[in-house]
Order: structure tokens, then sequence, then C-alpha cells
């Protein structure tokens, strides 16, 4: 199901139109990652899609209902949002600002009920901020300080969660880690999960789907087909791919790859991410026949409905 | 824990009022000044004269300024997420001074001292609401805070450079008058005045009361705090409305004093370790006042008849205030 969408979007600001007629989905249970070279309006068109920014033509759906006919509430109760701009109160103790996630489920007052107090404990447990929570935002690293809005966010119990360039200013242990967090929030809680990223090579392992701003406009799919059309280099202009690590998972099965070259890899690593084994005496075959892949007797036109398949979904 | 420290500026707040009423160029008993202030038949009429003609307009003239001061100055640093931004931010004292000069500078000698009273309390709502206005419709075509805070200091220097004419062609006993009145005090107040105060301070502080929890999320910035619910348009134009009439109209009464603004936010953070307008609220408006009692009563200076400017006391407070705030920011 769609919970996020845009219909024949055109975005951008003060009345000049930076692209248009873009179609983004954004379903539950998925992590996209949105990626295009700077300039491209990755900012732009998240900021429409959370309703920051009105869209210059089209229209944004959030769980079916128009978004500029939603009350600033109602909104803040689908979708949570983590930006880049840092707050500017270094007197904010962390579990106060974690608290103000729940200020679309409270009161006038915002009084927090015991509800509220077990989401906002949840929240910093799931961020694992939850030894911070007596620190004030002056005390904290760019990491911590990142986690902690994750944590805020996560508070507000939102169906949709979007970031715009949560690894940046992070060293890699930190990107990894934020990474993970936001792929398990999207497959153990089916959260819909849309981040912005200059980081490809992650964006590329981490992402069930890849949404690409670009030239040609927005193009979406698994990242190994964006990847083996080209469409990929195309957006950035040069090559930008690395080899894929194998990860130690849980195996949801096993098959052989009967395919070559470049398609080869990105097949293996689409079954890699399914968290299916790949073994040469398996009796289960991928192929390629006539541009589709075959698994078995079953046709898949792209990687992406594979993946989904292997998955069992 | 927290509550209680409220509790304790709020009783710092009665013992202040009861020393400006019972100490200053004479002191009165706690038992003459209680039958003074009930209307009891034994009490001395000097007492009764110098209590509710003198002492206390002035003492609820500094509890009120004290108190709007504060929040002002709280709204507007939360708003413009500046820490050194304050209720004059905006140009009102500017305007409000311009109303003052044209009144006094320009009114040929008619109007040369504060006893002027509800005719320079007018022109200076008069000033101080032209700036407001233009600033509120500004505000509603202007995407960002801080160009609007850009605008009104904008303001306040254009409404500044027209007061330096003035005073540049006025004559030197028009100009005394004028500066009388930048030196700021609570002792010009009447029963007409402090009622004019209160009626348009007291809305204001209970309107910001209700915005502890939008001012909460907004701590975060306006995107932040629209993505938690907050109608941000519309809190705006509340801070904005709020803060420009407390800071009006005790500028139109008492002088442009601006310490208060800017230093009672930053005590009451680092007093209280938090940044919860629920706590901070009613914190600035008792230590507002607080602030303000004191200085009125350091400034009469108990013992003696004279009096000296209300600002230059808060000052000597609030300059070192802000110098600590920036030196422990500084990296």
């Amino acid at each position: 199901m769609n919970l996020l969408c845009g219909e024949n979007l055109s975005i951008g600001y003060k009345g000049r139109t930076l692209t248009s007629g873009l179609n983004p989905q954004l379903r539950a249970g998925e992590l996209v990652c949105l990626l295009g070279p700077n300039g491209a309006g990755k900012t732009t068109l998240l900021k429409t899609l959370a309703g920051l920014l009105p869209p210059l033509g089209g229209k944004v759906l959030l769980k079916g209902q128009e978004m500029h006919q939603l009350s600033a509430q109602a909104r803040a109760r689908l979708l949570s949002l983590v930006l880049t701009e840092r707050p500017r109160a270094p007197l904010f103790p962390v579990e106060e600002l974690v608290a103000l996630g729940r200020q679309p489920h409270t009161g006038a007052r915002g009084t927090l009920s015991a509800a509220d107090q077990g989401a906002i404990e949840q929240a910093m447990v799931r961020a694992g901020v939850l030894d911070l929570r007596m620190r004030h935002l002056g005390q904290l690293s760019d990491g911590q300080l990142q986690r902690v809005m994750i944590a805020r966010a996560l508070a507000q119990e939102t169906p949709v969660l979007a970031l715009d360039e949560p690894t940046a200013f992070l060293d890699l242990p930190h990107r990894l880690s934020t990474l993970r967090l936001l792929r398990q929030l999207a497959q153990a809680e089916g959260k819909a999960v849309l981040l912005s990223t200059h980081e490809l090579d992650l964006a590329l392992r981490l992402a069930d789907r890849l949404w690409l701003l670009g030239p040609e406009g927005l193009l979406q799919g698994a990242p190994e087909d964006l990847a083996l059309s080209g469409a990929l280099e195309r957006a950035f202009g040069a090559p930008v791919l690395d080899p894929l690590s194998e990860e130690s998972s849980p195996a949801g099965g096993q098959l052989r790859i009967e395919v070559e070259g470049a398609a080869k890899r990105w097949a293996e690593q689409a079954v890699l991410r399914a968290h299916w084994r790949i073994d040469d005496q398996a009796t289960l075959v991928l192929r390629q026949e006539a541009g589709a892949w075959v698994l078995g007797e079953r046709r898949f036109e792209l990687l992406g409905p594979l993946v989904d398949h292997l998955r069992g979904r | 824990m927290k509550g209680l420290m409220i509790a304790a500026l709020a009783l710092l707040t009665a013992l202040l009022v009861f020393a400006l009423l019972a100490w200053g160029s004479v002191s009165i008993s706690a038992g003459d000044l209680w039958r003074a202030l009930i209307g009891s038949s034994e009490a001395q009429e000097v007492h009764r004269r110098i209590l509710y003609d003198l002492r206390l307009p002035k003492a609820l003239a500094a509890l009120v300024a004290g108190a709007s001061l504060a929040v002002a100055g709280l709204l507007m640093q939360t708003l413009f997420g500046n820490p050194l931004a304050g209720p004059y931010v905006l140009g009102i004292n500017s305007g409000a001074g311009l109303g003052v000069a044209l009144l006094v500078l320009a009114s040929g000698g008619l109007v040369t001292s504060l006893g002027g009273g509800l005719a320079l309390a007018a022109a200076a709502i008069g000033g101080a609401g032209l700036v407001l206005v233009m600033v509120v419709l500004l505000a509603e075509r202007v995407q960002s805070a801080v160009t609007l805070l850009i605008l009104g200091l904008m303001f306040g220097a254009m409404a500044n450079g027209v007061v330096s004419i003035l005073i540049y062609f006025a004559q030197p006993d028009q100009i005394q008058a004028f500066l009388l009145w930048t030196f700021g005090s609570f002792r010009a107040l009447g029963t007409q005045q402090l009622a004019i105060l209160s009626a348009i301070c007291l809305p204001a502080l209970a309107l910001a009361l209700l915005l502890p929890k939008p001012l909460n999320a907004l701590l975060l910035g306006e995107e932040y705090a629209a993505s938690m619910g907050v109608e941000v348009k519309q809190l705006r134009r509340r801070l904005l409305w709020a803060a420009s009439l407390l800071a009006g109209a005790v500028t139109a009464f008492c002088g442009p004093i601006a310490f208060l603004g800017i230093a009672v936010p930053h005590l009451c953070r680092f007093l209280f370790k938090t940044a919860d307008h629920r706590i901070l609220l009613p914190a600035c408006i008792f230590l507002g006042a607080d602030m303000a009692l004191a200085a009125e009563w350091v400034a009469g200076m108990p013992g003696s008849s004279s009096a000296l400017p209300i600002n230059a006391i808060l000052a000597l407070v609030g300059a070192p205030v802000v110098f600590w705030v920036v030196l422990r920011r500084a990296p």
C-alpha cells in the first residue's frame, strides 16, 4: 500500500520550478533512499512530500488524503521528519527533546500520560540513546545528536518517517549503525522510511528501492535494476559502484545463478539482499530469458519483484 | 523542585513589593503600612498619601513592566532562535521613541516633562503601534524569521535616524525631557496609566501562558515545529502580537528598558537548567518582576529623596549577564 505518494508533482520554491512530472511512491515496510547529484532537488522533494513546501503542481497524498487539506496535527500523526537543521537550544535536556515527539498526541498543555512516557522510553531504547537521557543537547556529539533527533521522530509513532541526509557529518560506524536502525524500522515494524543521502554505496546495499532524482526526472526501482539499466551512472555522470560484501544472516533458501557478466553480479547482490544463499549445487536456478528473470517456474521482469518474492512477500 | 524554585521567586516578589512600600525617603512601619493599606481610620493621612499616590503605583508598575518585558524577551528569543534577541529587536522601542520625540521635540515646548503623562504615553503607543503593524504585516509575507529580525532592526534604525534629526534641531530643555524619558522610570504612572498598562499587558501575558507547548516545539526551528503539528504562521502571529503589545505598552509608560527583556530569560534558563517554556514562562514573570522591583528600590536610594535612572541600575546588572552568556557560549 502506498503510504505517501505524489501525483504529477512539480517541485521548487518561490514559484521557481526545479523539476516536474514526478510520481514518487512510498510503501509500508520499505526503506527508500533518495539519491541524486547536488542541486537536483532532493531536499525540496523531501520537504514537499512532508508538507513543509507547497507543491507547485500536482498533489501529494499522505495515506490517501491530500496533504494540504490535512491539519498540521493530523499530518504530524502520520509523518515524522528528521532535518539537517540542528536545534539551537544547548540547554535542552535530551529526554525533553525526545518527549516533543509526543506533541501531536497530547492535549493543549502537552501533559504526558503514562502511555506517552512509555513511547518516549521505547523510542530512546530503539535509537540507542537511553544512556544520554539526562544530558543536554550542548553536550552531545554530532552522531549522538542525530540519534536523539531520530528518537524524537520515533516517539512521534508515525507510519511514515522521512529523513534529510541523516548520515551527513557522521563517521562510518555511525553512518552504518544509523542506516541499520532505519532498515530495521522498515523491516521489523513496517514503517515506510524515506531518506535522502549522498552515500551511494550504502544506499545500494541497504535500500529496498531507490528514488533517483536527476536530469531524467525521478526514476524508481530496486538498486540492482537501476544499476543494470545504467540509470545510476547516467544520473551521476560517472561510474559509481563498488563490490558488495556478503552479509551473514539466516538464509531464506538457496539457489544457483546461471547468468553471465554484469547481470550476474547484480543478481547475486539481489539474492543476498533477500537473505538467500548462492550455492552452485542448489536445484533452484535463476536464469535470464528474453530480458526477463526466470526462477524455477516464475518469471520476473525486474530484480525488485524477485527480491520481494524471495522474501516471501 | 522546579515548582519550589518558582514559588521562591514569587515569595521574593512579595518581599520586594513590601520593601518598596515600606522603605523609601521615609520609612513606614509594618503596622502603619497595613493600617494605611486597608484604609483603617487610625491610619495617618500622610502615610495613606505616600502609599496610594507614590509607592503603590510605582511598585505595581515595576511588577507589571518587569514581568512583561521578561516574557516579551523570552518569546522573541524563541521565535528568532537567537539568544541576543529581546523585546526590542523588532524596532518597537524605536517606534515608541519616535512618537515621544515627535511630541516632546516638535510640540514647540508644550510638553517638556514626563508630567505630560497620557499625551506622552499616547505618542509612544502610536509610534510603537506603527512599527508593530508594519512588522506583523510583513510577517505574513516573509518566509524566514531571521529576515523579519533584520527588517525590524532596519525599522529601528530609520526611527532612530528621524529622532536624531529632531534632536539636532531641538531646544536644550526639550532634549532634556526626551533624555529623561529614555532613562526609564516606574514613577510616572498615575492610576489611569496603570489601568491602561495592565489592560494591555495582562491579556498579552495570559496569551503567552497558553503557548508553552508550541513554544517548546519551536525551539527546534519552524520546520520541525510544523512537522510536530504546530500551525507555525498562526503561532508566529500570536507571538508577535503578544511581544509587541507587552514591549510597546511598557515602553510607552516607563520608557525604553531593554535589559530586562534580554537578561531575564537567560538568567531563568541557567537558573532552572531547562529550555522548557512550562517552567520558563512563570519563572520569567516572577524573576522579571523581581529585578524590576529590586532595581526600583535601589534606584530610589532608601533614606534619600533623590532617584537614579532605572536604566542605569538595570544595565549595571544586565550587561554582566550578557557578558557571561556570550563568554560561556564561546568555543
